[in-house]
């Protein structure tokens, strides 16, 4: 027997009172409401609901995250769209999986969650996507992970990230696992503030991104190759990276250079694997003075910069820069520029 | 209706001190009077506020008219006299804020609610003009249970909802009826368009 159904023109309330139902509906229904129309749509945005975090990862499948804290506890809202035909670079989603959940706190969040799962004819996976930011008032996104790795995604997988990552800001982007022949221009594309680098591409790559102007950039493979050249060569304001190949020799004429003024912009470096450095051979030549106090400084991506034990030299124009070796960053040799003094 | 024949609501005298017992008049839209104690009147925060602006006393309230609420009827209205008679004194609740808005329905509430579609609608406008946040809230949460576990395609007909094409279209007639020569331009802009000449802008 089919189900009765009770009507309701709920549009024609007042609009309190609109407001109150959707706010008492469960998350999953206001979901299910917002895509009835683009009138039901904007009902869902003016709740104003805040996110807090929000992540999107084009993995296999591509899943967005959004995370929200409320007085009692936290929501999440999580989507998954899975591309049957990915090879045929059809940009709409076969299934598209939607699961919310919430707890009292985040460890607890998964207890207590509700799945719906569709086939979709209609919307492509960037339409899907911006819907779920626009309603959840989103206008940047926290965190971005490319990590396709199925060499049959490599020839489409551009494709597919213009169509997701279009119009939408980045904050942090992490790439793993990627060897495609695509990934510098998904990278472009994407244009985060901050670059995380879990792979070792080639130098040629490595340059490319070094020269973008990003607010962190996170490159220290062990295998990673980067050259005194290329270091010279960046625009990044804070970069971390590993330094495998770097002599003393190296460390020390990156100084001088930057003594006489290059790479400006630079406002923290932490090279890791400089393990046996000798701070003499780095300074030599350079006039500098032992560090007399312990200078703490907030770095994107870092908790903070605690300089201590250094050396201070000075830029031409005045400018001071502190380097260091960090025993917390085990080992690390932090080059930090103290704009402010 | 005369007084002695209005539907009074049942109360419970002995929840309320004898020296506040004062009971006000309202008359719905049709006529129909009520009774309601002043315990219960401060569920709402329109009605509230109305009776204390008027200064009635005990004797006023016996000989002057009562009040008229214009734009709800006699049906609604003596659902909505029970609720604040059964909720007298509860504490009125404050928003958190949370998402979903947590509101359980009490029995009492629910056997209120066993109505038709049409009468709760009325009840949500009357909860919503009155103010009574606690009746706004149970009530606004039965509309919201009607979604529960449904697709896009089932809220539109449980909700009435039109789709984006149907919602165009009514605007069009809108905008058509507004102004007989909308049309006009329109067929203007899009015979220039044909002809490939310059826009209006």
């Amino acid at each position: 027997m089919e189900n009765v159904v009770f009507l309701f023109p709920l549009l024609l309330l007042p609009v309190n009172a609109l407001k109150n139902v959707l706010r008492t509906m469960e998350m999953m229904d206001v979901l299910m409401f917002s895509f009835c129309s683009k009138v039901s749509k904007n009902h869902v945005k003016s709740l104003k609901w805040k996110a807090d975090f929000c992540s999107l990862h084009l993995l296999d499948p591509i899943e967005l995250k959004i995370s929200f804290r409320f007085p009692r506890g936290y929501n999440i809202i999580q989507i998954e769209l899975t591309y049957f035909s990915f090879l045929l670079r059809c940009p709409k989603p076969t299934e598209v999986r939607i699961n919310t959940s919430h707890g009292a706190t985040f460890s607890a969040v998964q207890k207590d969650s509700e799945e719906k799962h569709f086939y979709n004819r209609k919307r492509t996976g960037g339409e899907l996507i911006r819907h779920f930011l626009d309603i959840s008032n989103i206008s940047e996104i926290n965190r971005s992970q490319v990590g396709f790795h199925h060499d049959h995604y490599d020839e489409n997988i551009y494709y597919y990230a213009r169509e997701i990552y279009k119009g939408l800001k980045v904050k942090k982007l992490l790439c793993e696992n990627v060897n495609i022949p695509d990934y510098y221009r998904i990278v472009n594309l994407i244009l985060p503030k901050v670059f995380l680098h879990g792979i070792s591409p080639s130098l040629e790559i490595s340059r490319k991104l070094l020269i973008q102007n990003f607010e962190y950039f996170r490159m220290e493979h062990e295998t990673s190759v980067t050259s005194l050249d290329t270091l010279l060569m960046a625009n990044c304001r804070n970069v971390r990276f590993s330094c495998r190949q770097f002599t003393d020799k190296d460390f020390n004429r990156f100084l001088k250079l930057w003594i006489k003024k290059a790479n400006t912009q630079l406002e923290t470096i932490l090279f890791s694997n400089s393990k046996d450095r000798v701070m003499e051979d780095i300074l030599k030549g350079i006039p500098s003075r032992r560090m007399d106090e312990r200078r703490e400084k907030i770095a994107p991506m870092w908790k903070s910069v605690v300089v201590r034990d250094g050396y201070v030299i000075n830029r031409s124009d005045g400018i001071e820069a502190t380097i260091s070796i960090e025993t917390e960053h085990n080992d690390a040799i932090v080059f930090a520029v103290w704009n402010q003094f | 209706m005369s007084v002695e024949n209005a539907p009074v609501v049942d109360v419970d005298e002995a929840a309320i001190p004898v020296e506040k017992k004062m009971y006000y008049r309202f008359e719905s839209n049709d006529k129909k009077e009520f009774r309601v104690s002043e315990l219960a009147i401060q569920q709402s925060e329109t009605l509230n506020r109305l009776v204390e602006a008027m200064g009635y006393t005990s004797e006023d309230v016996e000989n002057k008219p009562a009040i008229a609420i214009e734009n709800i009827d006699g049906k609604t209205l003596k659902l909505v006299f029970q609720w604040c008679e059964h909720h007298k004194g509860e504490a009125i609740p404050v928003d958190d804020g949370s998402v979903p808005k947590i509101v359980e329905i009490p029995e009492f509430d629910a056997k209120l609610m066993d109505i038709d579609n049409g009468l709760l609608f009325k009840l949500i406008w009357a909860a919503d003009y009155l103010n009574i946040v606690q009746l706004l809230n149970v009530s606004c949460k039965k509309v919201a249970n009607m979604a529960q576990g449904k697709t896009p395609a089932q809220l539109r007909r449980v909700y009435l909802l039109p789709s984006d094409e149907e919602d165009e279209a009514a605007k069009r007639a809108a905008q058509e009826a507004q102004d007989p020569r909308a049309r006009e331009v329109e067929e203007e802009f899009e015979e220039r368009k044909r002809q490939g000449g310059n826009s209006f802008f």
